[in-house]
């Protein structure tokens, strides 16, 4: 029984083999989203876990204020008296400025030169992962060798082995693209420093302090714990040791204080957020297509199954066949799913890993995620046959052969939602007529456009997003020069010094206002004068002049007042201190008191909120910085390029000039590596939306070709009343056009709250210290529409051919 | 070709009768078809010679296979003969492109079918529209008057499954008389019903051809062939039989069946 059942399915598969290949290819995408994107994220945290064991990736890392070094063992010699450090590294580690020449094109961007102990078994701690390339010579050579970070030589297209100048003057020979931990993801100079602008050059120590002009110095520790020890206790003993020092202070952080690593491990799990959103939504909207589909596939053999029941055969042997239908569905999808997650997988993960470079990225099947995805797509087909079976077997066989007026009809909702009153001639009124009448039909092939248009509708919206806060965070900051800049000194001068006197009279600088930036952090205040630490931040405060008249910051509430204490928050940095203007914040910041830096806590009041996105970003009055021992200092002078020259020359000119300029760039880099980052983002928004139009087509077409299957009979009567083939085609376009419609309302409103989901709340998460500017951008969003409207209205000319083709008597049954 | 705008509200085929235009409606001369089934090639018709007048009732009678249907389907022209000539309101079928036949369909002849194809998403109103719409006749007659001629003036707004088969039958009735063509083509259009709604229909049919339309009714029911002008009685493809019922025509009263 079971042989010819399976013999006589097959026949059924081969004569309607489009739809079962439109249905499983349906159910194989919902499959391949949910389990490639997961697959994605548990390779990027396995890959992770090895590539920061291989490269082993320091605990702790000491840090000597900017613009001071100690000599060669001194580092080293306070790590080996504390208890608990099992390795550690000595390590010189100067920001530079480095030139590139690429296909002829200049390319001139921050650079750091990273000197460490390096042997050919690899350094110690923080090893540095040659990928591609020679190992350096253990021994000098006439010319600097090192090694390029992989991130900047890859955004470039660098060869694997070239030269780049450093500094201005020296040049010095790349023989390899390299990676280490600290920059498998590059996250600096507060999120303005990125894979794009940001060039590390590994060397052995020597050749970095010949490079830097630092012969013998060290100024960066990194070490890690033996198991147990206690990180707090070595970081206190670390700081503890700052007396032996002579002034320099220790800045001690944690691996899980680095930027780096927070944004390596924690955005796997965050962009799964993400993804699980995504792909839950198309894999319930492409579960429903597939349940739609194939219930009506089976609905369609409700006869047979009636002629069955009436020569007397089982219920349960009635099954089998309709069993088997469902069971090629699943079986097809489960192989196309596995086939479409992995094409989604290697897809992404060449998205990835444009972004965060691993040394070891390791692609193992992941079967927990894909036997989760495959048993429910296989269940669903099986489900999907069982309802209009266990419907067909419970009516009386008599009803169920009778295809006419005395067939059963179930209770619904469409007699009742088919009364309602519409305008125009009956074949205008027909596709209406049509939705109407199978209400459940319509509504779950609504649903499923609705999901796949929401996640298409939120995915340009995080596109929009994303590029939006940027464009408006780089307008806040550059107002009316784009080529705004800023030169960071290596340490505070005088205004008077010729340091800063040398950039601010130099001629191809115009606009030269001086500033000063301190990193610092700050509480919000609390009314019984303590501080609340779980909203503890960091801030990046700068001191401008409230008076300028070259730029000041916008403020959104409250006023900028010159020569008075307060500072002015970023409008995120409020949110997250849940402070207003005319509260106060606790801010922790270094001072310099008797030309020496400590740490100072002073209350402030907020007098102002800026619609910078970057939370960091703070301000206060030039005049204030006084207050602070910074008085008639700066280590900061902003600038535009004169007139007629360009960001280029003014960087060369500038740091060429050896007088303590230690960065130099445009002040539209503040998002640099943000930007850079949510590359991946963007092309994995870019590879769903693909995916998602190419859904839509797939629903449609299917939706279509069972449309046509279902209604033979109506529109062999409709030609046999003289209604051209055209006509028949247009009022199903018509008809999906109108489910489409209906997609693209509620697509949109889901669509919308998935995004304000995603931004408002997701995000945050992952990158807390950026304020999202939902924004849409209405063009490309109707564009995308129209296009899934256009699919959705073309797709019943696929089977126009199949109508033009019909025999009309044969499907009018008046054929004897 | 339009020349059907004389048609009252119930259907009646007023131009036509005073003018004298398409009395000939439909005519077929050495009509053969044959199918390929597999290897075989099956003979339906054999070369058949069929004139039809309008106000003339036919029924043409034969078992299963004879080429009953396969006539009517060329009438109507959802079928092409293999060879021979098809003039149906005075259109040449087999010289007929593929809109032509579209058009012949939506202006000269109209199907009545043994299960009834109603359109199960329109009311009974709107399924008679279509028929109006579809031949270019919307507005010229309301649709409620037409569905009141065959006794459906209570039903007008009820769908095709709320409808018992007669009524769902006497609506495609309705929409088949709502076109105005001058021919009707019903085939088995009792098949599915009980005698005496059967016999409703039947008088409906009747009374068509009495608006001066030409009916052709085709069924395996000798009986109803006894209540024809004519009968054209078919086997194997041939047509064997031509003339008036035998023992004369009967009156719906006396048919049983």
């Amino acid at each position: 029984m079971w042989l010819l059942r399976l013999r006589w399915s097959l026949r059924d598969a081969r004569r309607r083999w489009l739809q079962i290949v439109g249905i499983s290819f349906t159910l194989a995408i919902g499959i391949g989203l949910y389990a490639g994107l997961s697959s994605v994220t548990q390779w990027r945290l396995t890959s992770i876990d090895k590539s920061l064991e291989v490269t082993n990736m320091y605990d702790l890392r000491a840090t000597i204020t900017e613009g001071s070094d100690v000599p060669t063992g001194a580092l080293a010699a306070i790590a080996a008296e504390i208890d608990g450090v099992a390795e550690y590294n000595e390590r010189l580690v100067v920001d530079t400025q480095i030139d590139a020449v690429v296909d002829g094109e200049e390319v001139l961007v921050h650079g750091r030169v990273v000197g460490m102990e390096m042997s050919e078994s690899g350094s110690v701690v923080n090893d540095v992962f040659l990928i591609e390339g020679d190992v350096l010579p253990a021994s000098g050579t006439a010319t600097p060798q090192v090694l390029i970070d992989r991130n900047f030589a890859a955004f470039w297209g660098l060869p694997t082995d070239g030269n780049v100048t450093v500094g201005g003057d020296i040049d010095v020979e790349y023989v390899g693209h390299a990676v280490s931990p600290e920059y498998f993801l590059i996250v600096e100079g507060n999120g303005s420093l990125g894979k794009s602008n940001l060039a590390v050059l590994f060397a052995p120590l020597a050749a970095a302090q010949d490079i830097s002009g630092k012969s013998g110095a060290v100024n960066d520790l990194v070490l890690t714990l033996e198991p147990g020890a206690d990180a707090e206790a070595v970081r206190q003993q670390l700081i503890d040791a700052t007396g032996s020092l002579d002034g320099a202070l220790l800045d001690v952080i944690t691996r899980d204080e680095t930027p780096s690593y927070v944004g390596l491990v924690g955005s796997p799990e965050i962009d799964q957020g993400i993804y699980d959103a995504i792909s839950l939504l198309l894999f319930v909207g492409a579960a429903f297509a597939a349940l739609n589909f194939s219930a009506r596939m089976v609905e369609a053999q409700r006869r047979e199954i009636g002629a069955a029941m009436a020569i007397g055969e089982a219920p349960r042997s009635i099954t089998i066949r309709p069993i088997l239908i469902g069971l090629q569905i699943g079986v097809l999808g489960m192989i196309l799913g596995v086939v479409v997650g992995y094409a989604i997988s290697f897809q992404t993960v060449s998205v990835i890993q444009e972004t965060v470079r691993l040394p070891i990225f390791e692609q193992p099947f992941q079967g927990s995620i894909y036997g989760r995805a495959l048993a429910i797509g296989f269940a669903v087909p099986m489900l999907a046959v069982f309802w209009p079976v266990f419907r067909a077997v419970r009516v009386r066989p008599v009803d169920a052969i009778r295809s006419s007026h005395l067939a059963s009809r179930g209770g619904s909702l469409g007699p009742i939602i088919s009364r309602i009153p519409l305008p125009g001639r009956s074949l205008e009124r027909m596709p209406i007529r049509n939705l109407m009448r199978a209400p459940r039909r319509t509504f779950l092939t609504l649903l499923t456009f609705t999901m796949s248009l929401a996640i298409m509708f939120a995915m340009l919206g995080m596109s929009s997003t994303f590029t939006t806060t940027f464009d408006e965070g780089n307008k806040e900051l550059l107002g009316a020069e784009p080529d705004r800049f800023a030169v960071q000194f290596d340490s505070f001068y005088p205004v008077d010094s010729p340091q800063v006197q040398d950039v601010l009279t130099n001629p191809m600088v115009q606009l030269g206002e001086t500033a000063i930036v301190l990193g610092a952090s700050a509480t919000a205040a609390k009314s019984d004068d303590s501080v609340d630490e779980a909203t503890r931040l960091d801030l990046a405060i700068r001191f401008v002049d409230f008076g300028s008249d070259v730029w000041t910051p916008t403020m959104t509430t409250g006023t900028l007042s010159r020569g008075a204490p307060g500072i002015v928050l970023a409008d995120k940095a409020a949110r997250d201190f849940g402070v207003g203007v005319g509260d106060d914040v606790v801010v922790t910041h270094p001072a310099l008191v008797d030309r020496e830096f400590a740490y100072s806590t002073r209350t402030l009041p907020v007098t102002a909120i800026h619609p910078h996105p970057l939370r960091l970003n703070a301000y206060m009055d030039l005049s204030q910085a006084s207050t602070w021992g910074f008085g008639g200092l700066a280590n900061i002078v902003t600038g535009v390029p004169a007139d007629g020259t360009s960001l280029n020359e003014v960087k060369r000119a500038l740091f060429g000039s050896g007088k303590g300029v230690s960065l130099m760039q445009g002040l539209g880099d503040s998002f640099r590596s943000v930007e850079d980052s949510l590359d991946q983002s963007q092309g994995v928004f870019f590879i769903t939306r693909i995916f998602v139009i190419f859904l839509v087509m797939l629903i449609a077409f299917n939706t279509a070709n069972i449309n046509v299957d279902e209604r033979s009979r109506d529109h062999a009567t409709m030609f046999a009343y003289g209604v051209p083939v055209r006509r028949v085609i247009a009022n199903l376009s018509v008809e999906g056009l109108l489910l489409g419609l209906a997609a693209v309302v509620l697509g949109g409103l889901f669509g919308y709250a998935l995004l304000l989901w995603m931004a408002l709340f997701l995000m945050p998460t992952a990158i807390p210290e950026i304020g999202m500017i939902v924004s849409v951008r209405w063009w490309e969003m109707a564009v995308s529409f129209v296009l899934a409207l256009a699919a959705i209205a073309v797709a019943p000319m696929f089977p126009g051919r199949k109508l033009k083709k019909m025999f009309i008597p044969g499907q009018l049954r008046v054929m004897e | 070709m339009r020349s059907l705008k004389g048609f009252d509200n119930a259907g009646n085929y007023r131009e036509t009768r005073a003018t004298g235009e398409f009395r000939d409606v439909i005519d077929l001369q050495g009509v053969t078809k044959h199918y390929e089934v597999g290897p075989v090639l099956v003979t339906a018709l054999a070369g058949i010679d069929l004139h039809v007048d309008a106000g003339e009732f036919v029924v043409v009678l034969g078992a299963s296979g004879s080429g009953k249907t396969t006539t009517l389907n060329i009438i109507g022209a959802l079928d092409t003969p293999s060879s021979g000539k098809v003039t149906v309101g005075g259109r040449d079928l087999t010289a007929s492109s593929r809109s032509e036949l579209f058009a012949l369909r939506r202006e000269t002849v109209s199907f009545i079918f043994q299960s009834f194809n109603l359109f199960p998403g329109l009311t009974a109103t709107e399924n008679v529209e279509f028929g109006m719409d579809v031949s270019g006749r919307n507005g010229s007659a309301d649709p409620a008057e037409i569905l009141d001629s065959v006794g459906l003036g209570h039903r007008l707004g009820h769908f095709p499954h709320e409808l018992s088969g007669g009524e769902q039958q006497r609506v495609a009735i309705a929409r088949a008389l709502a076109t105005g063509n001058p021919v009707l083509l019903a085939d088995e259009p009792t098949g599915e019903l009980d005698f005496k709604t059967g016999a409703q229909i039947l008088e409906l049919l009747a009374e068509q051809a009495s608006r001066d339309r030409a009916v052709l009714v085709v069924t395996h029911n000798r009986e109803i062939s006894r209540m024809a002008d004519r009968v054209v009685e078919m086997s194997s493809g041939n047509i064997v039989s031509d003339g008036p019922p035998e023992g004369g025509k009967m009156p719906l009263s006396e048919l049983h069946w």
